[in-house]
C-alpha cells in the first residue's frame, strides 16, 4: 500500500496550484459577481491538466483518475464554481470516450481537449431530481433521426457548451432499459436555454435550463444503442460523486487555512485565539476529518482505476461523497465562527465557502440519496427505493 | 586543501581505506592513515569513518600577498554627461571617515572622456588625489575598457580599500573589477568601519531580514558597493585643492566591448521608486482595477510615486514597475502610505526601512500595522477621498 | 545554438532562520524554490528556443542536494537538459568562489553562445555572480537586461535598464546577460512538458568532474569576503492610531506630515 504520490501527481498538483493562485484568486469575487470567464477554462486545458484520464491519443493523458482529483482539489481550494464548471466541460468527453464509437470520439473528444469546444451533462429535470427515472425528456426515432422533447434543469454550462450530452425515454415501458444516451450540439434547430440561475452559491459558473422543442438529431448522435442510457449513467455517477468529494475537500481546504492564519492573528483578551482551548479543540477535529475525508477520495480514485465497476467502489463513491459534503459543511461553519464578524463579512472569504459548501450535499446525488445507496448494498438490497 | 586525520580520535579500524576508491589510503606504523596524490577529496572515507575522525584542513596560502603593500582609500567617480551621482558624494564623505581612522589619503579616480573639470570639485569635496585617465574609448561606459584601465591604476598604486555607488553601473563594474582582481567586493553596503586596519563592511541580506557582517581579511583592495541616501553629503570647501595624477590608457577595441546605441530617458513620473522621497501604494484593499485612480490622484496631490502590492500586479491592475517588495522593488522614501495592503513578508521587506509609514486599512490584524508609525483602521474608499480634499484646501 | 541558464535555489520566504555558528542559511527549515529572476531567464530561454531553430537550452546550478529539486523543476518550464554542481568543497563559496566553480562547469558544458541569469539572488542580494561568470570566461556581459532581440545569430541588441531610463546596447556572442523582471512574465509549466521533462536525468558534478579546477579557488577556501555576524534587525514601533470621522482622520494626518516637514 503506498499512500505517497508520484513525482508526477506533485508536479501536476504544483502547476494547478500555481495557476490557481495566480490566475483564478484574484478573479474570485468577479467571478461570484459577473459570472466567471470561460477563457481561463481554455487555459487549463492548454496547460495540460484537463482530461487528463483519457486517451492521450485523443489529447488527453493516460493518467490514472487520482490525477484529475488532484487537480479538482487544487482548484476547488480557489474557487469550487470555476472547477465544477471546468471539469464538466470534458464531462461530455468521458461519456463518449467510455461508450461511443471512434467517429463519435475524434468528433467531440479531440477538439474538447485542445479547448475548441466545451460540453455539459444533462441529467436532472425540473421534476426528476433524486428520482431520476421520472425524467419526461423523449429522445424517439422517426426515420433515420431522433426527435428530442423535454428539457432538463440545474445543468451546468447551460448555453456556454457546445455539446451537451442528455438522457431520455424512447421507450418508457421498459423502465430503466428504455433510456438513451444522447449528444445535442447547440445551435440545433427547437434547441433553447433558459436563464441564468440565481443560486446562494456556485455563483460564477452559468447554471441553467435546457428546452427541447422537436430537436431533429442524426443517428450518429447517440451514444451506444438506444436504451443503453441506464447502464451508461450506472457506470458514470461513481467518478461523479468522487468529483464532487474532491471538490468539497478543496473548500474544506480553504476554509480551514483561513482559520488557522486567522486565529494565529487575531488577539483577544491579550492572546491570539489559537491559544484559546475551545479554538484548538475545533482546529484539531477539522483538521482530523478532512484528512479522512481526502483518504477516502484517494481510495476511490485508486478503485475507480483498478477495478471499476466493483462493489467496493460504489459503497466508498456514495460514502466519500457525502462525508466529504459534510465535512465541508462543517469546516466552512466552523471556520466563519472562528473569525467572527471579519469572517461573516465580504472581507473575508469565508462567507462564499460557506455558501458554496452547502451545495456539495445537494449536486451529483443529495447526502440523503447518497446513503441509501450505500444503507442498500450494506443491508443487501439492491433496489434503491422501497 | 587535504584531507588530515585527528589523531585522538583515530581508532586504526581501517575503514577509510576499504572504503576509497582511489586508492589514495595508506597507513604508517601506528595504523593512522596516510594521504597520497590519488586523492581526489571525494571524502567518501570521511563520511565512513565511525569516529569522525578525518576532515578537510585548509592549507595555510603560502601565497598571501603583503597587506602592508596596499595604501589608501578609493572612491570610484561614477560620472554621466559629466553628472555625478549624488552617492558619489557621498561616498567620498564615508571615505573621508575611513581615510581619517587609517591615517590614509582619501583618493577618487575619475575616468572618462572630456571630463577634467570635475577634479576640481573632487578636491573640493574632500579628495586629497584624484588619479584621472582620459581616453575617448571611456567616454561612455562600457563593462570592458573601465575594467581594464582600472585593473591597471589598481595593480600600479595598489589602494587597500576601492569603494563604487551601488548603482545600475557600479553593481556591473565593481564585481567584473573584482574577479579580475581576484579579490573580495560586499554589495550595497549600508554601513563601513575600521576595525584593526580592517574594513567592516554592514549589509543586507535576505531581502532586508538578516544585516550581515562582513570583512575582506586576505586579499586586496577590499572592494564594496555602497548603497545611496545612506552616507551623508561631504561640506564643499572652495578653496580645497589636491593632487591630480594623470595616466594614460593604451585600449584596443575588441569584439567584447559593447556598442551603445542609444540612451532612452524616461520621465520621472513613470516610478522611479528608488528615488522617490513619497510613496503611495496600493493593494488588493482597493477592490477592483478602476480604484487605483485614488492612489494616483493622492500620489498627485502629495507630488508622489505610486507603488503596488504584488498582488495586484500579478492580476494585471497596475504594471510590475510599480511592485513594491522582495521580487519588485526596495524603496526607502521619507513617507510611504500603504492602502488597502495587508502587509505580507514578501511586500514589507521591500519598504519596511522607510522613514515614515502610514497604513490604511480595514483588518486591525493586518500585519502592515506592525510596521505602521501611524495606523489607519477604517475604509480607504471613506479616508482617501477626505486627504485628497483636504490636501487640495491647503 | 547553446544557451545555459545558471540559476539558484533560495529560501520561499527571506524570513528564514540561520546556522548561529557558521552564519549561513539553515537550509533544512526552509522550503526551497528557483529564485525569481532566474524563473524569468528561464523563461527568456524557453522563449528564444520556441523561436530559432537548433537551440540546445540548458540549466545550471551549484548548491547543496536539496536545490537538484530546483533544476527538476527548471527542467518542467521545457529546458533540454540540466546539470548539478553539488560537492561539500564548494560549501561557503563567496561570489568569487562561486563565479570561478560555475564558470568551469560552463567551460566543460562548452560551445556556449548566450549564458543567462537572473539579476540576483533573493537571499544573498549581490547581483555579483553574473559579472563574475563573464569574466571568469572572459566574454561580453551586459547587466540588468529588459529585452533581448536577435540581429543576426550572433549579434544581440539588448536594452539594459538605467536608474532613470535604459540603454539600448548592442553586442556580440558569446556573454552573459542578467535578466530583470521587467523581460517578460513566466508561464505556468505545462504538464505534458513537465512528465516529459520528469524523465530526464540531471548531470552531477562533484569538483573531481571540473577539469583544471584550482580546489584553493572553490568554497570557503576561495572566498576573499568572510561573514562575520549576522543580525536580524527587530523593527518595532509604537503604532499610533488615528481615530474618528474620516474627516477628523484626513485633518490629524495631514498635521503629523506637516509635523515632520514631510509636506
Amino acid at each position: 500500500m503506498d499512500f505517497s504520490f508520484t513525482e508526477e501527481q506533485q508536479t501536476l498538483r504544483k502547476i494547478v496550484r500555481e495557476f490557481a493562485e495566480k490566475k483564478l484568486a484574484p478573479r474570485v469575487r468577479e467571478f461570484e459577481e459577473k459570472g466567471m470567464d470561460y477563457d481561463l477554462v481554455r487555459e487549463l486545458y492548454k496547460l495540460g491538466v484537463l482530461g487528463l484520464s483519457l486517451p492521450s491519443k485523443y489529447g488527453g493523458g493516460d493518467t490514472s483518475f487520482l490525477d484529475s482529483i488532484l487537480v479538482m482539489e487544487e482548484l476547488a481550494r480557489i474557487d469550487p464554481a470555476f472547477t465544477m464548471a471546468a471539469n464538466d466541460t470534458w464531462a461530455g468527453a468521458v461519456v463518449v470516450n467510455s461508450f461511443g464509437k471512434v467517429s463519435q470520439k475524434k468528433k467531440y473528444i479531440i477538439p474538447n481537449l485542445k479547448g475548441e469546444m466545451f460540453s455539459a451533462f444533462a441529467t436532472t429535470e425540473a421534476g426528476a431530481g433524486s428520482d431520476s427515472f421520472s425524467m419526461q425528456t423523449t429522445i424517439v426515432p422517426d426515420g433515420d433521426q431522433f426527435v428530442v422533447n423535454g428539457s432538463k434543469a440545474w445543468i451546468t454550462n447551460a448555453s456556454v457548451a457546445d455539446y451537451y450530452i442528455i438522457w431520455g425515454y424512447t421507450d418508457k415501458s421498459k423502465r430503466s432499459r428504455g433510456i438513451t444516451t444522447a449528444i445535442l450540439e447547440k445551435g440545433m434547430d427547437g434547441f433553447t436555454f433558459g436563464k441564468k440561475e440565481e443560486l446562494c452559491g456556485f455563483r460564477a459558473s452559468f447554471t441553467g435550463s435546457l428546452y427541447f422543442d422537436n430537436v431533429r438529431i442524426p443517428a450518429e448522435n447517440i451514444i451506444g444503442n438506444p436504451g443503453d442510457g441506464f447502464m451508461h449513467l450506472m457506470a458514470l455517477l461513481d467518478a461523479g460523486r468522487v468529483a464532487m468529494a474532491a471538490m468539497a475537500n478543496g473548500i474544506s481546504q480553504a476554509a480551514l487555512e483561513t482559520a488557522i492564519n486567522y486565529v494565529k492573528q487575531r488577539e483577544q483578551f491579550g492572546r491570539p485565539l489559537a491559544d484559546f482551548q475551545s479554538i484548538r479543540m475545533t482546529i484539531a477535529d477539522m483538521w482530523t476529518e478532512l484528512e479522512a475525508s481526502k483518504l477516502l477520495s484517494y481510495k476511490c480514485a485508486y478503485l475507480a482505476d483498478k477495478n471499476p465497476m466493483s462493489e467496493e467502489l460504489i459503497r466508498l463513491a456514495s460514502s466519500a461523497k457525502y462525508y466529504a459534503s459534510d465535512v465541508a459543511m462543517k469546516i466552512a461553519t466552523d471556520a466563519l465562527q472562528m473569525c467572527g464578524s471579519m469572517g461573516y463579512s465580504k472581507e473575508m472569504l469565508l462567507e462564499k465557502y460557506f455558501r458554496d459548501a452547502k451545495f456539495m450535499a445537494i449536486g451529483e446525488g443529495t447526502t440523503q440519496i447518497q446513503k441509501l445507496i450505500l444503507a442498500s448494498r450494506l443491508l443487501g438490497s439492491k433496489k434503491v427505493i422501497l | 586543501m587535504s584531507l588530515k586525520v585527528i589523531k585522538e580520535k583515530c581508532t586504526g579500524c581501517g575503514l577509510c581505506y576499504e572504503s576509497c576508491p582511489n586508492d589514495a589510503i595508506d597507513f604508517d606504523e601506528n595504523d593512522l592513515p596516510l594521504f597520497n596524490d590519488k586523492c581526489t577529496l571525494c571524502k567518501i572515507c570521511i563520511d565512513e569513518c565511525p569516529q569522525g575522525a578525518l576532515i578537510l584542513e585548509t592549507e595555510v596560502k603560502s601565497t598571501a600577498i603583503d597587506l602592508s603593500d596596499y595604501k589608501g582609500v578609493w572612491i570610484f567617480v561614477e560620472q554621466n554627461m559629466k553628472i555625478i551621482p549624488k552617492v558619489v558624494l557621498e561616498l567620498l564623505s564615508a571615505g573621508k571617515d575611513l581615510a581619517l581612522q587609517l591615517n590614509i589619503e582619501l583618493a577618487a579616480v575619475l575616468i572618462g572622456y572630456e571630463i577634467r573639470d570635475l577634479a576640481s570639485t573632487l578636491f573640493q569635496y574632500g579628495a586629497e588625489k584624484v588619479y584621472f585617465i582620459e581616453d575617448q574609448h571611456l567616454k561612455d561606459y562600457r563593462t570592458i575598457p573601465y575594467t581594464d584601465v582600472l585593473e591597471y591604476l589598481v595593480n600600479k598604486y595598489k589602494p587597500e580599500i576601492f569603494l563604487f555607488g551601488a548603482t545600475k553601473q557600479g553593481r556591473d563594474l565593481a564585481p567584473r573589477l573584482a574577479t579580475r582582481l581576484k579579490t573580495g567586493l560586499t554589495a550595497d553596503c549600508t554601513g563601513l568601519d575600521i576595525e584593526e586596519k580592517n574594513l567592516v563592511q554592514t549589509r543586507p541580506a535576505y531581502g532586508g531580514n538578516i544585516i550581515a557582517t562582513i570583512k575582506t581579511q586576505r586579499n586586496r583592495p577590499q572592494m564594496a558597493t555602497v548603497r545611496p541616501k545612506v552616507f551623508k553629503m561631504p561640506e564643499l570647501d572652495p578653496t580645497k585643492e589636491g593632487q591630480l595624477i594623470e595616466e594614460k590608457c593604451d585600449l584596443q577595441e575588441t569584439d567584447k566591448w559593447t556598442k551603445i546605441i542609444d540612451i532612452v530617458r524616461e520621465a520621472k513620473k513613470t516610478a522611479n521608486l528608488e528615488d522617490a522621497q513619497i510613496i503611495v501604494s496600493g493593494g488588493r484593499g482597493l477592490g477592483k482595477p478602476e480604484n487605483f485612480k485614488l492612489i494616483e490622484e493622492l500620489a498627485d496631490s502629495l507630488n508622489a510615486c505610486v507603488g503596488a502590492s504584488r498582488v495586484v500586479v500579478d492580476a494585471g491592475w497596475i504594471p510590475h514597475y510599480h511592485q513594491v517588495g522582495q521580487t519588485g522593488k526596495t524603496v526607502q522614501p521619507k513617507v510611504y502610505i500603504a492602502c488597502g495592503i495587508s502587509g505580507q513578508i514578501q511586500h514589507l521587506v521591500g519598504m519596511k526601512s522607510s522613514d515614515f509609514i502610514i497604513a490604511v486599512n480595514k483588518d486591525p490584524e493586518a500585519p502592515i500595522f506592525k510596521v505602521a508609525d501611524i495606523g489607519i483602521v477604517g475604509d480607504l474608499f471613506e479616508i482617501i477621498p477626505e486627504i485628497i480634499k483636504k490636501l487640495s484646501n491647503k | 545554438m547553446k544557451i545555459i541558464v545558471c540559476i539558484k535555489q533560495v529560501p520561499e520566504s527571506t524570513e528564514v532562520k540561520l546556522d548561529p555558528k557558521t552564519y549561513t542559511l539553515d537550509r533544512s527549515t526552509s522550503k526551497g524554490i528557483i529564485n525569481p529572476f532566474d524563473v524569468n531567464a528561464i523563461e527568456e530561454t524557453v522563449r528564444i528556443a520556441e523561436k530559432f531553430e537548433n537551440v540546445e537550452t540548458i540549466a545550471l546550478s551549484m548548491g547543496p542536494p536539496t536545490a537538484e529539486d530546483a533544476l527538476k523543476e527548471a527542467l518542467t518550464y521545457g529546458l533540454d537538459a540540466a546539470y548539478f554542481l553539488s560537492d561539500k568543497a564548494f560549501a561557503g563559496a563567496d561570489t568569487l568562489a562561486t563565479s570561478y566553480t560555475i564558470a568551469k562547469a560552463i567551460e566543460k558544458i562548452g560551445s556556449y553562445d548566450l549564458i543567462l541569469c537572473g539579476k540576483q539572488a533573493i537571499d544573498g542580494d549581490t547581483a555579483q555572480v553574473g559579472p563574475g561568470l563573464a569574466e571568469n570566461l572572459n566574454i561580453a556581459q551586459t547587466t540588468n537586461v529588459k529585452k533581448i532581440e536577435f540581429l543576426d545569430e550572433s549579434t544581440l541588441r539588448v536594452e539594459s535598464e538605467l536608474e532613470d531610463g535604459y540603454k539600448i546596447i548592442e553586442l556580440k556572442l558569446p556573454a552573459v546577460l542578467t535578466v530583470t523582471k521587467e523581460i517578460n512574465i513566466p508561464r505556468i509549466p505545462n504538464f505534458k512538458i513537465a512528465r516529459l521533462a520528469l524523465k530526464k536525468t540531471i548531470v552531477k558534478w562533484g569538483i573531481q568532474d571540473l577539469d583544471n579546477i584550482d580546489i584553493s579557488k572553490v568554497g570557503m577556501d576561495g572566498s576573499p569576503t568572510n561573514v562575520i555576524k549576522v543580525e536580524t534587525p527587530e523593527i518595532k514601533k509604537d503604532t499610533i492610531y488615528l481615530k474618528g470621522t474620516p474627516s477628523e482622520i484626513a485633518n490629524e494626518l495631514i498635521e503629523k506630515l506637516k509635523e515632520r516637514h514631510f509636506i
